[in-house]
């Protein structure tokens, strides 16, 4: 759709993936192997034919612009279509402040340019399967404001946390947002995905930053949804919300089991990443896998369960590994015992000999670390 | 800007002892090591080896070898001062000019490299399996003043027969080409590989074109150039070399690739193999699959048990399912209680439940059969 213009959306302050994201935003952390977490929101863009994307980051920017390059890889015509990083131009005094309303005020006279006349924002850190075409025409048959995309979950006790639900009136108008705080089962989550006219987009902007100069789309529709006419959109596919090293390992987990990940994975569905021009797996003789997502460069001489292995990582022999997440590049040494941990990139293990973990308590070894 | 050397690469062969997998597509087109194409091999190593400019000669069903060789960025030479360019014969002031030798097709492209005006010129074949530093052997070729330096692979006096044998005294210099030499008095064997002064190639193929010959490097142009007096050098090359003219020896070096420490090394990381890039899920390795000394591509699902083989993107090995000693192109589908055998398995051919192919006595190619 030449008229849609894509924002992928910067996690929220409260988000943070205790290890993993002090060495990087969420949406650059590797995921099921291959992947980076924000591969998943720009292939739904990209699928749904949004071909002018925007990518709104707080801080540490290298990483991810190495990955996503010229966005070529995501199919983006490199004419008619752009992949575009909003990094903050102006110093941001305080954090507090550092909102994504903010960060698009700045840039808002480039978006009034923007020949788009809808616009869809969307957040990395919550894995789904959208086509947002399916959105903006409901949005257009409810002659919406806001259009939210949400889903009826059964388990915001646990997840979800920190993450918002909507109320809804019988049609479809969301009444409410408010934070989830857990306690009840099944909620109304919001995907924090929303569509509007480029018209509305602005006027919200405006209107928020009059108001709070720490205003955030999510505190925004929590004060104002009842004044502004706010539609859900149902989403009944597959979702997940990396928000914590719990959730990030859970979702993984999750994932390897094939019918799960069918939700997720279909044919004419691609998730697009950048290609390593990694050699195939390889697997020894004295290898033993099951239950895995194995990515390529990886040479497995050891024995793996439910386990997922980042491109380039090294399983040497009798090393033994069991429900854990190693990212690219690690070496797990030669009898090796680890159960329930996740390896950072390029880490080593060499000297202790055992790291058990549990369901409960999931162990971090950190990037580069030998240990 | 002038170019110091410009690679072209002959690649209209069909290769036809490969029987199905060269119906419908050249040699250089044919799948290898998991995710390769043969011609892979020479583009990756002309991008490894800082040359920009590679004219692709294409002949025998070029349709699928022209639209894959076109996407110059697979092998990073999109850049400006670069580009793979496909060399299709054409129709001419003179008629239409069929090639009728390799010599013949790079005298019909003479205008192509005359474009360039290098000063140099590598002629590779685009049927071969190696990695080579085309740098190394232009160092070679300057430091002895050659006109031409032919590429030599140390064969056995047996294997001798098949090649192009060349007659050199201590210093590599070369004062005897032999075509398939009955009784083989040297073991350098000529690999198709030649780095030309222009000129010298130039004036050679000007007078060839007027003669009734078999227009072939190997049969006319050498020996010609050795008759005139010309300095050729053979560049002694040692490392792994596969031709792999049939299924048996397509097979086989395949499997190369499954000793530990194998002499081709594609996991190396300073001299990659570039290949497209297909978008595929991850590779899934099921509950009760048994994977044993195996390079696997991702994209696969496998949930059987896989022994000693090879397998290329998207292919699935349902539970119950048998993969031993086998190459299995994309695409493929092994159901429920089939067992393959010593074979390859052409891209898109789906192996019904519990049948059974192939056996350890020979190499079987199952490929779909022609409508």
């Amino acid at each position: 759709m030449a008229n849609v213009l894509g924002i992928v959306n910067f996690e929220n302050n409260s988000v943070v993936i205790e290890g993993l994201s002090k060495f990087r935003t969420i949406p650059a952390i590797s995921f099921l192997g291959r992947y980076r977490v924000i591969d998943f929101v720009l292939s739904n863009f990209v699928n749904s034919h949004i071909n002018q994307i925007k990518i709104l980051i707080k801080d540490k920017p290298r990483s991810l612009i190495e990955h996503i390059g010229g966005g070529t890889q995501y199919n983006i015509n490199s004419k008619t279509g752009s992949l575009q990083i909003l990094y903050s131009d102006h110093q941001i005094v305080n954090r507090l402040y550092f909102t994504d309303i903010a960060l698009i005020k700045q840039y808002r006279q480039y978006i009034e340019n923007n020949s788009a006349e809808y616009v869809v924002i969307a957040p990395s850190y919550m894995i789904c399967k959208i086509d947002y075409q399916n959105v903006i025409h409901q949005h257009k048959l409810n002659n919406a404001e806001v259009t939210c995309v949400y889903k009826s979950v059964d388990d915001a006790d646990v997840n979800f946390i920190g993450c918002q639900e909507v109320y809804l009136s019988d049609n479809g108008k969301i009444d409410k947002v408010k934070v989830n705080h857990g306690g009840i089962k099944k909620k109304d989550i919001s995907l924090e995905s929303y569509v509007f006219s480029k018209d509305t987009l602005l006027k919200i902007i405006d209107n928020a930053t009059e108001h709070s100069s720490i205003y955030s789309f999510k505190t925004y529709f929590e004060n104002s949804a009842k004044n502004i006419k706010m539609y859900g959109y149902k989403y009944e596919g597959y979702l997940s919300c990396i928000n914590s090293l719990r959730s990030y390992f859970e979702t993984s987990m999750e994932l390897i089991d094939q019918q799960k990940a069918k939700e997720l994975f279909a044919q004419d569905w691609p998730i697009y990443t950048k290609t390593n021009d990694s050699v195939p797996a390889f697997y020894s003789k004295s290898a033993h896998v099951k239950n895995c997502l194995i990515a390529n460069g990886c040479v497995v001489q050891g024995e793996l369960e439910n386990c997922i292995l980042g491109r380039g990582v090294k399983i040497k022999k009798g090393a033994r590994l069991k429900n854990s997440v190693i990212l690219p590049n690690a070496i797990i040494g030669e009898d090796s015992v680890i159960e329930y941990t996740v390896v950072d990139k390029s880490a080593k293990t060499k000297y202790v000999k055992e790291i058990i973990g549990d369901a409960d308590n999931i162990l971090y070894i950190k990037r580069g670390d030998t240990v | 800007m002038k170019t110091e050397m410009l690679a072209m690469i002959l690649a209209g062969g069909r290769g036809s002892r490969l029987h199905e997998l060269t119906n419908k597509s050249a040699k250089p087109a044919v799948y290898y090591g998991g995710k390769y194409r043969i011609i892979d091999f020479p583009l990756s190593n002309c991008a490894n080896s800082n040359i920009n400019y590679v004219g692709i000669l294409t002949q025998y069903e070029s349709i699928l070898l022209n639209s894959y060789v076109s996407q110059a960025s697979v092998w990073g030479l999109e850049g400006r001062n670069s580009g793979t360019f496909v060399l299709s014969p054409r129709e001419k002031n003179s008629g239409f000019g069929l090639y009728r030798g390799t010599a013949d097709a790079i005298y019909q492209n003479l205008d192509f490299i005359e474009q360039y005006n290098p000063q140099y010129v590598l002629i590779l074949s685009g049927d071969h399996i190696y990695k080579m530093d085309y740098a190394e052997m232009l160092a070679f070729h300057k430091e002895n003043q050659a006109d031409v330096t032919v590429a030599a692979l140390t064969v056995t006096l047996e294997e001798a027969k098949r090649f192009g044998i060349m007659n050199a005294y201590d210093n590599k210099e070369v004062y005897q080409f032999e075509e398939k030499p009955k009784e083989p008095k040297s073991n350098l064997a000529s690999m198709g590989i030649y780095i030309f002064n222009f000129d010298t190639l130039k004036k050679a193929l000007i007078a060839d074109n007027k003669k009734d010959t078999a227009h072939d490097f190997g049969k006319n142009i050498i020996p010609n150039l050795l008759a005139e007096g010309k300095k050729v050098f053979a560049y002694p090359f040692s490392g792994y070399w596969k031709d792999v003219g049939t299924v048996e020896s397509l097979w086989q070096a395949n499997m190369d690739l499954l000793a530990e420490d194998n002499p081709l090394n594609l996991a190396d990381e300073k001299w990659k193999i570039f290949t497209e890039d297909i978008p595929t899920s991850p590779q899934f390795i099921g509950k009760d699959a048994q994977i044993n000394c195996c390079c696997i591509n991702q994209g696969c699902i496998i949930n059987g048990k896989v022994e000693n083989s090879v397998l290329f993107r998207d292919v699935t090995v349902q539970a119950g399912a048998e993969v031993y000693d086998s190459v299995i192109m994309p695409n493929v589908v092994i159901e429920k209680g089939a067992v393959v055998r010593k074979c390859i398995v052409a891209e898109g051919v789906t192996i019904k439940k519990d049948n059974n192919v192939g056996s350890n006595d020979k190499v079987d190619l199952i490929a779909l059969t022609e409508e």
